[in-house]
């Protein structure tokens, strides 16, 4: 009855100070929310269980390509023709397992007239089992089409079955068109299907195949792709390890056997690798968020010692009734009864509103960290996070009750009535008043450092030029269905088959030109920017012999208007000409971060490069301006080379709409039709949107930065008001008298301006001393840091505008009246 | 003695002062038209019941507080209606303080706290002058061997000395006493009383307001306050009170 007594009068009693009870909410609703949020994303990255049985069985298996010094060259890349091997006959630690595949090229529905484009994967019927897909309609796969099988049948996802099928049950049976082949569909797998995010979290595939459909299902001994996996159930979740060393050395040593004819290749090996499928797939995306919550802890820490200095200020202001309840015979524990029924209503406030504020970042992770960061689909309020928001209130409310219990001096409370109010029941010395202050700034410049250092980084990236033009180019997606090549041909007759198809494209691209909303078109295998990141590669030798020295290239095979339609500069040398395209003449454009690879100076025109195999001999005709489009596989420049050799598996229209023009699929698609009814525009890309996705990662970084840097600061001035606003009331009389004997307004503001500057000074020697720390402890990690003099700077500027701000807020009520209020106590 | 605001030499020239202290539901009009002069030399002392407005007019005297009216001059400068930093100056410079409760600095040493009128002023004072000057005033008051202590080391009655050192150390021309002797025991009340006498004898010019009739009558002049306006001698309120000299500025 007491407490709920105690509760209503504190509520009356906050309703009086409105302003002290929104500024405690808001800072504590916000920071928790904050900390809620990014202790709910590590919890679903870090250690929340995933939604498929035996979880800790599941691994996923890849290689890692070595160079002969075991320097690693790529990752999770998997040699598959060795693991069709392995399918046929696993380890016996294994009780399932599935090959899993995506498609990287444009792929329709080519059965509907708009032929919209879809994600394939493609599997093996272990995959349904291990990851318990469940099913809408009709079955999942069985050992019907297993490896080998050649079923042609179609699992579809219940979005396109609905989108696109208008949710037809009689879909059952009927085929759909993919590529050059039918499929007939067998089941439609349930929307509930998490689908493991194997390929990262940007991509959710609406169409699963069996395994022998897969582009590269066939691939030739030595053949290494990234776009799959060896999927396996272990029989026991510590099994891993030794399933691991038994598959190594077998993979290892098949795969040097495999790769010995090939000179480039010599020496080179591949590590066989089982990574647990918690890791497989959140990637690198724990160093983020393990960030993101550090930041958050410090944010809710600079919030706690901000209100503690707000919670001691108001029980200084509270001391007159204090008084009066010790006088009518309050005990010590009435008096922090009543703190705590305060805190309570308070930490309820902050609480509920923290909740909001975790849902409303929730929102804004998945709006722009949904293709970067995994699992944000599965955040909301659940029971480790309601558990973890009230045990941290709950630590907050005792440690709050703690501090304040410590200042209240009762003795000297129950004898203030009987001396006419001099002297103070709740005193918090100088000595602790500039240790709170110091603790504050150490704590706000190391997160305003710590801060500013990404932010300007981030700015930085974003503010870079690409180096080639954007705006109004698209990259047009080509769904291929002519017939590959059978392997079985000769080398000149399967390059003269892709050369059939470069050409059925650059007819195209010449109908295209005509069409009067477009201002120029290129054939090519991928613009400077892919919509999914992808790109092609070539490498080159700088003499036959030297197969020790090996060029990696970005390489774009294309014609002659590549590079004025994105506007690339040619440094040095010329453009390919129409009849060096047309003969697919031996010669080569590479950028300066290439040719400065060949040769220190970059002077490499005319040049011979050759390729791997050393049956090709290519010139240098041009150098190319390089473009600033740091990727998570190269953070800097890397080497880029455009020839005019066949396009490969990626064929994609580059096209440049003449200003104010909307990219069209059927004005493309009627123009391939009028050459070939094996080529459809899957997909329209803008360049600048591929610019911009790429770019998400630097934007969302800023992001998050900028909003630390804003509420670090907030807080860091809030708090350290709080404390000079208290040292203001308890030096009021002090400061009057100095008044009254003639120091003016500006005096007294430099005299308190220098006083305020000690503690300030010892808190960024702290925060110096931190950063150093820290800076000894990352330098044993793989994290790498660029530091800026501007990331420096700003924090010390922004702080020592706070104590300029904080000390005139702080001592402006005192300084602008007459000397008499402040002698006078007002 | 009554008010005689035309003799030569005025220090202090106040004309319908008044000071009404207004909240959102009431004004209390503290003082009510106040005619006064105090000339060089004088020693006036302030005296009346509680809320009769001493406390209020000793505030504007020192310009701790500005008039809601009326006109009030210091050596023939109008200083009613100056800035916040102007009037610090003019206090700096012009006027001393002695209040009841001492109102030294702790964090200060002896020395610290009487040197501190002087570190205030526009124009700086080299150390060597200050030193020199606040020795004198350690002397004045008989507190030299106490220049290094702080003032919660020291009695009532030497923190008392320590605040009278301060308020002379700039050579005011008006020194100001608010009740000094409200915090001493008799012993100590009478020594300051005879210390600020010696300094009157000297020529500084003193207003004291005290509630002890005793001290009161050690003053040349007396006032004394009624509901925030000066009674004559019969105790009826000044109504004609004398036009002021013009003092040349």
């Amino acid at each position: 009855m007491r407490f709920w007594k105690a509760l209503a009068t504190a509520c009356y009693s906050l309703s009086k100070a409105r302003g002290y009870a929104a500024t405690v909410v808001l800072t504590l609703g916000l920071t928790l929310g904050t900390l809620i949020a990014m202790f709910n994303l590590n919890y679903q990255v870090l250690t929340a269980p995933l939604p498929y049985a035996d979880e800790d069985q599941l691994i996923v298996g890849s290689t890692t390509w070595l160079e002969k010094d075991g320097r690693m060259l790529y990752q999770r890349l998997l040699p598959v023709h060795l693991f069709r091997q392995q399918y046929a006959q696993p380890s016996a630690y294994v009780s399932e397992q599935a090959l899993f595949g995506f498609s990287y090229v444009g792929m329709t529905l080519r059965d509907l007239a708009h032929s919209p484009e879809i994600q394939v994967a493609y599997t093996t019927p272990g995959y349904m089992r291990m990851f318990q897909m469940p099913m809408l309609h009709g079955r999942a796969f069985s050992a019907e089409e297993d490896l080998g099988s050649h079923r042609a049948v179609v699992i579809l996802s219940e979005h396109i079955w609905r989108q696109h099928y208008n949710a037809d049950p009689a879909m059952l049976e009927r085929s759909v068109q993919i590529g050059n082949q039918s499929f007939k569909v067998i089941g439609i797998a349930a929307a509930t299907f998490e689908e493991p995010a194997l390929t990262g979290p940007a991509r959710r595939n609406n169409v699963w195949l069996p395994w022998d459909y897969a582009p590269d299902s066939n691939a030739r001994p030595g053949d290494i792709s990234g776009a799959h996996l060896y999927l396996a159930k272990l029989r026991r979740a510590q099994d891993r390890l030794a399933f691991e060393q038994e598959l190594r050395p077998i993979v290892a040593q098949r795969f040097e056997e495999e790769i010995a004819a090939i000179p480039a290749q010599a020496g080179r090996t591949v590590r066989f690798q089982a990574d647990p499928l918690r890791l497989a797939l959140e990637g690198d995306s724990s160093k983020a968020t393990l960030s993101m919550l550090i930041g958050s802890v410090l944010l809710l820490l600079i919030a706690a010692a901000n209100i503690t200095n707000l919670l001691i200020s108001r029980a200084v202001r509270q001391q007159r009734t204090m008084s009066i309840q010790a006088a009518l015979g309050a005990q010590r524990h009435h008096l922090i009864g009543t703190v705590l029924a305060e805190l309570s209503w308070l930490l309820t406030l902050a609480l509920s509103l923290a909740l909001l504020v975790a849902e409303g970042a929730y929102a804004l992770l998945w709006q722009y960290a949904g293709t970067t960061l995994p699992h944000l689909h599965t955040l909301g309020l659940n029971g480790p996070t309601l558990g973890f928001a009230v045990l941290v209130c709950l630590l907050l409310a005792l440690g709050f009750a703690w501090l304040i219990s410590r200042h209240i001096n009762y003795r000297a409370l129950q004898q203030q009535l009987q001396s006419s109010g001099k002297g103070s029941g709740i005193q918090v010395s100088r000595r602790i008043r500039q240790a709170l202050i110091g603790a504050q700034v150490a704590l706000a410049a190391l997160l305003l450092i710590c801060s500013a250092q990404v932010l300007l980084q981030s700015l930085q990236q974003l503010g870079q030029q690409t180096g080639f033009s954007s705006s109004d180019r698209y990259q047009v997606t080509i769904d291929n269905v002519t017939p590959a090549p059978d392997e079985n041909l000769p080398l000149a007759e399967r390059r003269a088959a892709l050369r059939q198809q470069k050409e059925e494209l650059m007819q195209v691209r010449d109908i295209l030109a005509q069409h009067p909303t477009v201002q120029s078109v290129s054939v090519s295998n991928y613009p400077p920017i892919s919509f999914d990141g992808y790109y092609g590669s070539a490498n080159f030798l700088t003499a036959p012999e030297r197969t020790d020295r090996l060029l990696f290239s970005r390489a774009v095979y294309t014609d002659q208007f590549y590079l004025p339609l994105f506007g690339i500069a040619l440094l040095q040398g010329r453009n390919f000409t129409a009849q060096e395209i047309s003969n697919q003449a031996p010669v080569l454009i590479i950028n300066q971060t290439l040719a400065k690879q060949i040769q220190p100076d970059g002077q490499v025109l005319g040049h011979k490069l050759y390729s791997t195999d050393g049956q090709l001999t290519f010139e240098i005709i041009g150098i190319s301006a390089d473009h600033y489009l740091p990727d998570l596989w190269s953070p800097t420049e890397t080497g880029r080379s455009y020839l005019t050799r066949n396009l490969g598996n990626s064929a994609n229209l580059q096209v440049q709409l003449k200003p104010g023009m909307q990219a069209d699929k059927t004005v493309i698609n009627q123009a391939m039709a009028q050459v070939s009814a094996h080529y459809r525009a899957a997909n329209i890309y803008s360049i600048e949107q591929n610019i911009d996705r790429l770019l998400l990662r630097n934007v969302l970084t800023a992001g998050v930065t900028s909003i630390v840097v804003l509420l670090s600061f907030l807080l860091a001035t809030i708090g350290i008001y709080g404390v000079l606003s208290y040292s203001m009331q308890l030096r009021r009389f002090e400061l009057g008298v100095r008044m009254a004997i003639g120091a003016r307004p500006g005096t007294i503001l430099r005299q308190l301006l220098l006083e305020n500057l000690k503690p300030v000074l010892a808190g960024l020697i702290l925060a110096a001393l931190l950063l150093m720390a820290l800076w000894l402890g990352l330098q044993q990690t793989v994290f790498s840091v660029q530091l800026s003099a501007g990331g420096f700077v700003l924090p010390l500027l922004l702080i020592m505008l706070l104590t300029l701000l904080t000390t005139l807020l702080s001592v402006w009520g005192i300084i602008r009246k007459p000397a008499l209020h402040a002698l006078q106590g007002q | 003695m009554t008010q005689t605001p035309n003799l030569p030499q005025a220090t202090i020239s106040m004309r319908g002062i008044t000071k009404v202290f207004a909240t959102d539901e009431m004004e209390t009009h503290a003082l009510r038209g106040i005619d006064l002069a105090i000339d060089t030399g004088d020693f006036v002392s302030i005296c009346g019941p509680s809320g009769c407005g001493k406390s209020t007019l000793l505030s504007l005297l020192g310009l701790l507080d500005m008039p809601t009216s009326g006109s009030y001059q210091i050596e023939g400068h109008e200083v009613s209606g100056l800035s916040l930093s102007e009037a610090a100056y003019i206090r700096n410079e012009k006027i001393g303080f002695i209040f009841q409760s001492f109102n030294l600095i702790d964090e200060l040493t002896v020395f610290d706290n009487i040197a501190l009128p002087l570190r205030y002023r526009r124009s700086s004072i080299p150390k060597a002058e200050i030193d020199a000057r606040v020795q004198a005033c350690l002397q004045k008051v008989d507190m030299t061997h106490r220049s290094g202590h702080r003032p919660n080391q020291l009695s009532g009655g030497q923190q008392q000395r320590i605040a009278i050192a301060r308020a002379l150390v700039g050579n005011p021309a008006l020194l100001l006493v608010d009740e000094p002797t409200g915090n001493l025991d008799s012993k100590n009340g009478d020594a300051v009383m005879e210390m600020l006498c010696e300094l009157n004898r000297k020529g500084t010019t003193l207003c004291m307001v005290t509630h002890d009739p005793r001290y009161a009558d050690m003053a040349g002049r007396k006032l004394h306050l009624l509901d925030g306006r000066i009674l004559d001698a019969d105790g009826a309120p000044l109504q004609h009170p004398q036009p002021l000299r013009q003092v040349a500025p």
